[in-house]
C-alpha cells in the first residue's frame, strides 16, 4: 500500500494545514506541537512559528492547565476525549467575543496500542450555540452585566461566609455565657455534644468530664428518672416536649449525696441539613428557688389559714380604689350570710347596729386618713336570723399611697367574750352590793355604839355588838368565797387528804342550819362509808349545797342527806322538795358568777358557791351534778373516789 | 305630828339598825314590796325609806307609783342603795333624795329631818 502513495508526509501536512478545519497534532509526553492547521492557528491567534514547540512553549501562561491536563490524560490512558461547546473568550477586532467549540482529542496508537500522537480537532459551533442561547438567554451585553453582578455576588458571598464564621464564634460565645443551662445529646446513646457554663454549673462538672460521653454514663442516677426515656421519645418521634417544675436529682460527684432541683424543661429534636434527626437539644430552667419560695409562701398561707380557721377568724380586704370588699367564708358566716357567696361592703355595713354604725365608719375613716390601726368592737344583727352578735374588727392600711393602697384585717366573733364580760361586770356589781350590805349593818352598829359609848348599860348596846359580830362574819364568808375563787382560778386550791367517815362529817356540819330551826337535816344511806379526801373542803361543799337548798326551798322543812356506795366511789346527795330548777338554767349552775336570778336579793350571795364546790370536787377527781324536776325539788350530788386517783397535794 | 316612817328593806340586820338609828320616829318595816303595798294602803306615812333591790320588785318602781298617785305624791321618798349606779338613779328617778349604802347614821337622820 505504501508503494502506491504519491505524497510524502510533508505534503500531507501541507494539505492538512489548508483544511478549513482546526486540527492539531501533538506527540511525546511533553506534547510537542507536530502540526496545526491554519484554522487552528487562527483560533489560537498564533502564528506557524509555534509548530515544533512543546505545549509549555506555545502557552507559557498557566491558564491553559486545563487543556494540558486533558492531553496528558489522553496520552497516558489512550482514551479519546470529547469536549462539547466549550466557551472561550477571544478579542476579535478589538472586541471581546465568546466562541463555542467542540474539541475532540483522539489518541493515535501503534499496533501495539502505544500512543504516539494525539489528534486534536476543533469544530466551531458558536453560531449554533448562540442561536440556542439567544432563544432563551439575554444578549451578550446583558451577560456581561450578569457576569459583573455574579462577581459582586461572589464577593458578597465571601463576606457573608466570613460573617457566618464570626457568627458561629459569637453563637458559641453566647451559648456558653447564656445563663440558662443548655445541652445537646447526640444519637441513640445520648452523647453530650454541646454544653454551656450554666448546665456545667448545674451539674457541678467540667466540660472535659462530660463532653463526648453518653449522658447516662456521666449521670447514672438519671436511669431511674423519666428523662432518658423522654429524650429517646423526642429523638425518635421528633415531637418537642416541655413541662414545668419537675424535680431532677443529681448525685454530688464528691459526697454522692442527692442534689435536687426543680426545673422547667424544653426538649426539642436536633436535625441536620437534610432534616434527619441526629439528637436532641434540651433547655433547662432551674426554678428551684422560685418553687421553694412559692412553696414556702403556700405553706405560710396554709398555716395562716389553719390558724385563722382554728381561731375562727374572718378576714376581709377592701380595694380602696373600687371600694370592693373581699371576705372570707368565715366572715360571711359571722355576719349570717351564705358562706359561699361574696358580699358587698354595703351589705356588710348594713348589718351593723344603728347605734354603732357611725362609730365604725368614723373609725375606718380615721384609719384611712391617718394610717392608724383600725380596732373596734361593735354589735351586728346577723343577716340570716337577726340574732345580735358582737364582733371585734381590726385592720391596717398597707402598700403604697394612692391607688395601690390596701386595707385588710380580721373579724372575730366575740359574743361569748362579751357575754362573759357582762357576767363578770354583773358579778362585780353583785359582789360589791353583797359586801356593802353587811358593811352597812356594821357601820350602823358601830356608829350607834359610838353614840352610846357613855351609856354602855343601854339595852341597845348588847344587840349592836351582836349585830356587828354577825356582819363581820358575813363579810368574812364573802371574802373567803372570793379568795377561794381566786385560788381555784390560779390552781392554788390545796387539798389535805385524810380518811374520815362521811356520815360523821355530815352530822357535824351545817350546825347553823340545825340551830336556825327552820329546816331539818335528815340523814339516809350508808353510815359506815369511809373516804380519803380533804374533809374541810368536802364539808364546805356540803354546807354550800345545804345552804342552797335552804335558800331556794325556804318553805320546805326537810333537807335530805344521802350517802351511797357506788363500788369504787361514794355518792353524796342533798335533796330538797322545793320549786326545782328550770332545765335551761341547769347547765350554767356550776359556772362562775352564775345566779339563777339577778333581780332581787332574795337569793343573796355571790353566786360562787356552786362554782367553788364544783372546783373542789373536780380537784378530788370526782363529779358534781344536779337532778331537778320543776315543782318537785332538786337533788344536788357529788361523787368521790375512795382513794385519791392522783395525789395532787403532798 | 305624823312621824311614821315606812322602811322597805329586805335585809333584817339593816332594818333593825335603821329602827335603832331612828329611835325618835315610829318605824314600820317591810321585807317585800307586797307587804309594803299592803301596809301603805292602811296608813299614810310621813316618809318612805326604800331599798332598791328587793325579792319581789324594785324600790325605784315603788317610788314611781307613790309619786304618780296624786293622793300619795306628796309623801317624801328617800331611795337607798348599795348599787354603784346611784348617779344614774338620781338622773332618772322620781325620789326626793338618794342615799348610798353604807350610810352615815347622822346623814340618814339629817336627810329624813330635812324632808319631814
Amino acid at each position: 500500500m505504501d508503494q502506491n502513495r504519491k505524497l510524502s508526509n510533508d505534503h500531507l501536512l501541507v494539505i492538512l494545514r489548508k483544511v478549513d478545519s482546526a486540527i492539531a497534532i501533538y506527540s511525546g509526553s511533553e506534547m510537542c506541537l507536530e502540526f496545526a492547521s491554519q484554522a487552528m492557528l487562527n483560533a489560537w491567534s498564533k502564528g506557524s512559528e509555534v509548530i515544533g514547540k512543546t505545549l509549555s512553549g506555545v502557552w507559557p501562561e498557566t491558564s491553559q492547565k486545563h487543556f494540558h491536563d486533558i492531553l496528558q490524560n489522553v496520552w497516558n490512558t489512550g482514551l479519546d476525549y470529547t469536549e462539547e461547546a466549550s466557551p472561550t473568550q477571544q478579542v476579535v477586532n478589538g472586541k471581546l467575543q465568546i466562541f463555542y467549540r467542540d474539541h475532540v482529542y483522539q489518541a493515535l496508537k501503534h499496533d501495539d496500542g502505544k500512543v504516539y500522537a494525539i489528534l486534536h480537532t476543533v469544530t466551531d459551533v458558536t453560531d449554533k450555540i448562540t442561536i440556542q442561547i439567544d432563544a432563551k438567554h439575554p444578549s451578550n451585553e446583558e451577560l456581561v452585566t450578569i457576569n459583573n453582578e455574579l462577581t459582586l455576588a461572589k464577593d458578597r458571598l465571601k463576606e457573608i461566609n466570613l460573617d457566618l464564621q464570626l457568627s458561629d464564634i459569637q453563637l458559641h460565645k453566647v451559648l456558653s455565657e447564656l445563663p440558662i443551662p443548655v445541652v445537646t445529646l447526640m444519637g441513640e446513646d445520648q452523647v453530650i455534644s454541646v454544653t454551656n457554663q450554666a448546665i456545667l454549673k448545674l451539674w457541678n462538672r467540667t466540660r472535659d468530664e462530660v463532653l463526648g460521653k453518653p449522658m447516662l454514663e456521666v449521670f447514672p442516677e438519671l436511669k431511674n428518672q423519666p428523662y432518658p426515656s423522654l429524650w429517646k421519645k423526642v429523638y425518635e418521634t421528633g415531637v418537642p416536649v416541655s413541662f414545668t417544675e419537675k424535680t431532677v436529682v443529681y448525685k454530688d460527684k464528691v459526697s454522692g449525696g442527692d442534689r435536687s432541683f426543680y426545673i422547667d424543661y424544653f426538649c426539642e429534636p436536633l436535625v441536620d441539613r437534610n432534616a434527619n434527626r441526629i439528637g436532641i437539644i434540651s433547655t433547662v430552667f432551674d426554678v428551684t428557688e422560685k418553687v421553694q419560695s412559692r412553696k414556702q409562701i403556700e405553706e405560710a398561707e396554709a398555716r395562716l389559714s389553719l390558724a385563722l380557721d382554728s381561731a375562727k377568724l374572718g378576714t376581709w380586704h377592701i380595694d380602696l380604689k373600687s371600694n370592693e370588699l373581699t371576705s372570707s367564708s368565715r366572715l360571711r358566716e359571722i355576719f349570717g350570710f351564705d358562706m359561699q357567696k361574696e358580699i358587698t361592703l354595703g351589705q356588710a355595713t348594713d348589718q351593723i347596729l344603728d347605734s354603732h354604725r357611725t362609730d365604725v365608719i368614723e373609725s375606718i375613716e380615721h384609719a384611712l386618713a391617718t394610717g392608724a390601726f383600725y380596732d373596734i368592737e361593735y354589735p351586728i344583727k346577723r343577716y340570716s336570723d337577726d340574732v345580735i352578735r358582737w364582733v371585734h374588727a381590726t385592720g391596717m392600711i398597707y402598700g403604697a399611697t394612692g391607688d395601690k393602697m390596701n386595707f385588710s384585717g380580721i373579724v372575730q366573733d366575740i359574743t361569748q367574750r362579751k357575754f362573759e364580760e357582762q357576767r363578770k361586770d354583773d358579778f362585780l356589781s353583785i359582789a360589791s352590793h353583797e359586801l356593802k350590805t353587811p358593811v352597812t349593818a356594821l357601820k350602823g352598829s358601830l356608829q350607834l355604839l359610838n353614840r352610846k359609848k357613855n351609856d354602855l348599860t343601854h339595852p341597845m348596846v348588847p344587840r349592836l355588838i351582836d349585830q356587828a359580830y354577825v356582819s363581820v362574819e358575813k363579810i368574812t364568808d364573802l371574802i373567803d368565797d372570793l379568795l377561794n375563787t381566786a385560788r381555784s382560778n390560779a390552781g392554788q386550791l390545796h387539798l389535805n387528804y385524810s380518811e374520815f367517815t362521811i356520815s360523821t362529817m355530815l352530822e357535824q356540819c351545817c350546825q347553823h342550819i340545825r340551830m336556825g330551826g327552820k329546816h331539818e337535816l335528815i340523814f339516809q344511806g350508808d353510815k359506815s362509808l369511809k373516804i380519803e379526801a380533804d374533809e374541810a373542803r368536802i364539808d364546805q361543799v356540803v354546807v354550800n349545797l345545804v345552804n342552797n337548798a335552804a335558800k331556794y326551798a325556804p318553805d320546805q322543812q326537810n333537807i335530805y342527806l344521802n350517802v351511797e356506795n357506788l363500788g369504787d366511789r361514794a355518792k353524796v346527795s342533798v335533796r330538797d322538795t322545793g320549786p326545782g330548777i328550770q332545765r335551761d338554767k341547769i347547765k350554767h349552775l356550776f359556772e362562775r358568777y352564775y345566779r339563777t336570778d339577778y333581780r332581787g336579793t332574795q337569793y343573796s350571795g355571790l353566786g360562787l358557791g356552786l362554782y367553788i364546790s364544783a372546783e373542789i370536787i373536780k380537784r378530788h377527781n370526782g363529779e358534781i351534778g344536779v337532778d331537778s324536776t320543776p315543782g318537785e325539788g332538786s337533788t344536788f350530788w357529788f361523787t368521790l373516789p375512795y382513794k385519791p386517783l392522783i395525789r395532787t397535794e403532798k | 305630828m305624823n312621824n311614821l316612817i315606812y322602811v322597805l328593806e329586805d335585809n333584817a340586820d339593816i332594818l333593825e339598825i335603821i329602827t335603832m338609828i331612828l329611835e325618835d320616829f315610829r318605824i314600820e318595816g317591810f321585807g317585800t314590796v307586797s307587804e309594803f303595798s299592803a301596809g301603805f294602803s292602811r296608813h299614810s306615812p310621813a316618809l318612805c325609806l326604800l331599798d332598791v333591790m328587793l325579792p319581789d320588785g324594785n324600790g325605784l318602781e315603788v317610788c314611781q307609783q307613790i309619786k304618780e298617785n296624786p293622793s300619795t305624791a306628796h309623801i317624801p321618798v328617800i331611795v337607798m342603795t348599795a348599787n354603784s349606779s346611784i348617779d344614774k338613779m338620781k338622773e332618772k328617778g322620781t325620789a326626793d333624795d338618794y342615799l348610798a349604802k353604807p350610810f352615815d347614821i347622822d346623814d340618814l337622820t339629817q336627810r329624813i329631818t330635812n324632808l319631814i
